[in-house]
């Protein structure tokens, strides 16, 4: 299994020069720099703008740019803000904890609506029941999250004044709306995922030897058929947990919400390459780590798996 | 079958009807069945496949499953019991604990990722008011008792081989000591050698823990082998029943003929086989009269027209078929 990990690990290097040398090409083409945005409408000689790309590092071509930061990268080092003037990496570390705790709770709003709603659905395939839980999954996709968060915003926090309705105040209160929010708009996949996973097993055979044993329906369904269908499900919340955890930029805009997706949204703006840089490579080693730990969780979910993973290793060296 | 009053039974299916209703069409799977099992006792039931065997043991722990399949009429009384009028929770207290089935496919039977241990232990939980490692405790004797190492317990179906699977599945079904046990081709998906092997499991067990049983199988070898009765059954209906001795040496009825003309002959190797002529008809859109009419070679005009009835040849041996209303008619397979 270490072998397993050492060589997902080993696999991000390549994927993480792709995305630094992506970020870094799509941040040159895209119009307007920093100085430009700096120098706004205070009128400056050319000596002082000249000074000015030279204090970025940006009268350099971009092959030398990429090169430096990469150099610096190696060393684990993310790079100065060129907006702000702090570590990028100091800057992210002030962000992910609102960040992780929204995506775990929107998570947790997904997972609570649609593996019941899903489950539900599978059992009564074909049936009324089915078709309103299978609308009532789709609606949540279908509403637009800036929406859905402004509606909450105003029933919960300005008519009903029950929530805040922005900033992240490190109680629970302040994260429900922003993760409701979030949460519906996962349900469809989760849901429908749920449901499918649970089709494919709701017919097995040994589910009728559970059954014969005398077992009860809710057995049938939630320990033995729920257990079976669990890795799909699995998966999809696993990526959407890692989705959340890079950031979402709109909800965390609508809520004010001090995260990662309003960082990422707003050194855009600014043209901070080296922020947008390292902010993006980051999310790319969370997801990755989370989509290994998710695949290590099938592990424990199934025992076929498990077995492979003991004989992965001794496999190879024959 | 006449009343054996000194006898206790435990199983009886009167009038049986089961259809599944499928994309508008009716499946008449099972039409008008009757049987009864007294305690000890080993029914064969035979037949092709799709011929109702299935349904007909499925409906008697009420595991038809509903949609697509209805219960359209009939009574299962199982140790007195109607269970067609029970609720659900007492119906979950009979299966498992008064009658018990082993299904024909091992290598899908068993939930994956669920130890087999736990998987026998669940049987005890659900009808044993005993603490989880106490059924655990038990779950290993068990193991033991169907030929399985009990250090074993804590491994995953999927360790296991197909003759050791169908053991594990035999564990399961025996684990509470029920009256009745249905076994559903339990041989047939395992190689030969371990055929024999889990039969003769299940005739130890079957005498150790005094169950009746019904073993449903095409194989007439494994009937003549095990079963004290026979019921040989054709498109949902039950053609001929008798003992072992009426059925295979009193051959009455013209399919259980044709099954055995269809058997290979280890004396006579020269001779072709003699399969039945032509397919088991549609389910959807079974023949008015007698099913086996379109391929029998001893039909008449009276067979398509009307469904047959049940002739007793001597107070154990039935056999449905109109030709018997002819006077002196008698099919080739001689008395033997």
């Amino acid at each position: 299994m270490w072998r397993y990990c050492l060589r997902r690990i080993l696999q991000l290097i390549p994927i993480i020069i792709g995305v630094s040398f992506l970020i870094y090409f799509l941040m040159d083409i895209a119009p307007g720099d920093i100085v430009l945005l700096k120098m706004g409408d205070n009128n400056m000689t050319a000596e002082q703008i000249e000074a000015l790309y030279e204090q970025y590092g940006l009268n350099q071509p971009l092959p030398v740019r990429y090169l430096k930061y990469m150099g610096r990268l190696l060393q684990g080092d993310l790079g100065i803000s060129q907006a702000t003037g702090e570590p990028v990496m100091d800057m992210f570390m002030a962000r992910i904890g609102s960040t992780a705790r929204l995506a775990i709770a929107s998570v947790l709003v997904s997972i609570i609506i649609s593996i019941p709603l899903g489950i539900i659905s599978a059992v009564h395939d074909g049936t009324v029941i089915d078709n309103v839980a299978s609308f009532g999954t789709l609606l949540g996709l279908s509403i637009p999250n800036f929406w859905l968060g402004l509606v909450l915003i105003i029933v919960f926090s300005l008519k009903l004044g029950w929530l805040p309705s922005n900033g992240d105040d490190g109680t629970i209160k302040s994260l429900i709306l922003p993760a409701i929010t979030i949460g519906t708009s996962l349900t469809a996949a989760l849901g429908r995922t749920t449901r499918s996973s649970m089709l494919d097993v709701i017919h097995q055979d040994y589910l009728r030897t559970v059954r014969a044993k005398g077992a009860s329906e809710k057995i049938v369904i939630w320990k033995h058929a729920l257990k079976n269908a669990m890795i799909p499900i699995l998966t999809v919340a696993g990526e959407q947990f890692a989705g959340v955890l890079g950031g979402s930029a709109l909800t965390e805009t609508v809520f004010a919400w001090p995260g990662t997706g309003r960082l990422l949204i707003d050194s855009i703006n600014g043209r901070d390459v080296t922020t947008v840089t390292g902010l993006l490579i980051l999310k790319t080693l969370i997801g990755s780590v989370i989509i290994l730990i998710v695949d290590l969780l099938y592990a424990a979910v199934d025992p076929r798996v498990r077995a492979r993973f003991a004989n992965s290793g001794r496999r190879k060296k024959k | 079958m006449p009343e054996k009053n000194e006898i206790k039974k435990v199983l009886e299916i009167k009038n049986l009807t089961v259809r599944f209703d499928v994309d508008g069409e009716v499946v008449r799977a099972v039409n008008n069945v009757n049987l009864s099992l007294n305690a000890g006792q080993t029914l064969g039931l035979v037949g092709e496949t799709g011929a109702g065997k299935t349904t007909t043991a499925l409906a008697a722990l009420r595991l038809v499953p509903d949609p697509p399949g209805i219960i359209e009429s009939g009574e299962i009384i199982i140790n007195d019991k109607n269970i067609m009028d029970l609720p659900v929770q007492k119906m979950q207290k009979i299966r498992g604990d008064e009658i018990s089935m082993i299904f024909q496919d091992p290598m899908t039977s068993l939930d994956p990722v669920q130890t087999v241990g736990d998987q026998i232990a669940e049987s005890f939980l659900l009808h044993l008011d005993i603490s989880r490692q106490e059924a655990v405790e038990k779950a290993k004797d068990m193991l033991e008792t169907v030929g399985i190492p009990r250090e074993r317990a804590n491994e995953y179906p999927h360790q296991f081989s197909g003759g050791m699977r169908q053991r594990v599945v035999i564990a399961i079904a025996l684990a509470c000591n029920p009256s009745i046990l249905i076994a559903d081709e339990p041989t047939t998906a395992l190689d030969v050698t371990i055929q024999a092997q889990v039969l003769e499991l299940m005739k130890d067990l079957k005498a150790q823990y005094n169950m009746a049983m019904i073993m449903i199988t095409h194989d007439l070898g494994i009937i003549a082998e095990v079963c004290d009765d026979v019921a040989v059954m054709y498109a949902g209906r039950i053609v001929e029943q008798g003992t072992l001795k009426d059925v295979f040496n009193h051959t009455r009825h013209p399919y259980t003929e044709g099954l055995f003309n269809s058997l290979p002959n280890i004396n006579c190797r020269v001779e072709e086989l003699t399969p039945i002529p032509g397919q088991m008809p549609d389910p959807t859109n079974l023949p008015k009269g007698c099913a086996f009419a379109p391929r029998c070679r001893y039909a008449t005009e009276a067979c398509k027209e009307k469904q047959p009835e049940e002739h007793w040849i001597s107070d154990t041996h039935m056999v449905a078929c109109t030709a018997y209303e002819q006077e002196g008619f008698h099919i080739e397979r001689g008395d033997r």
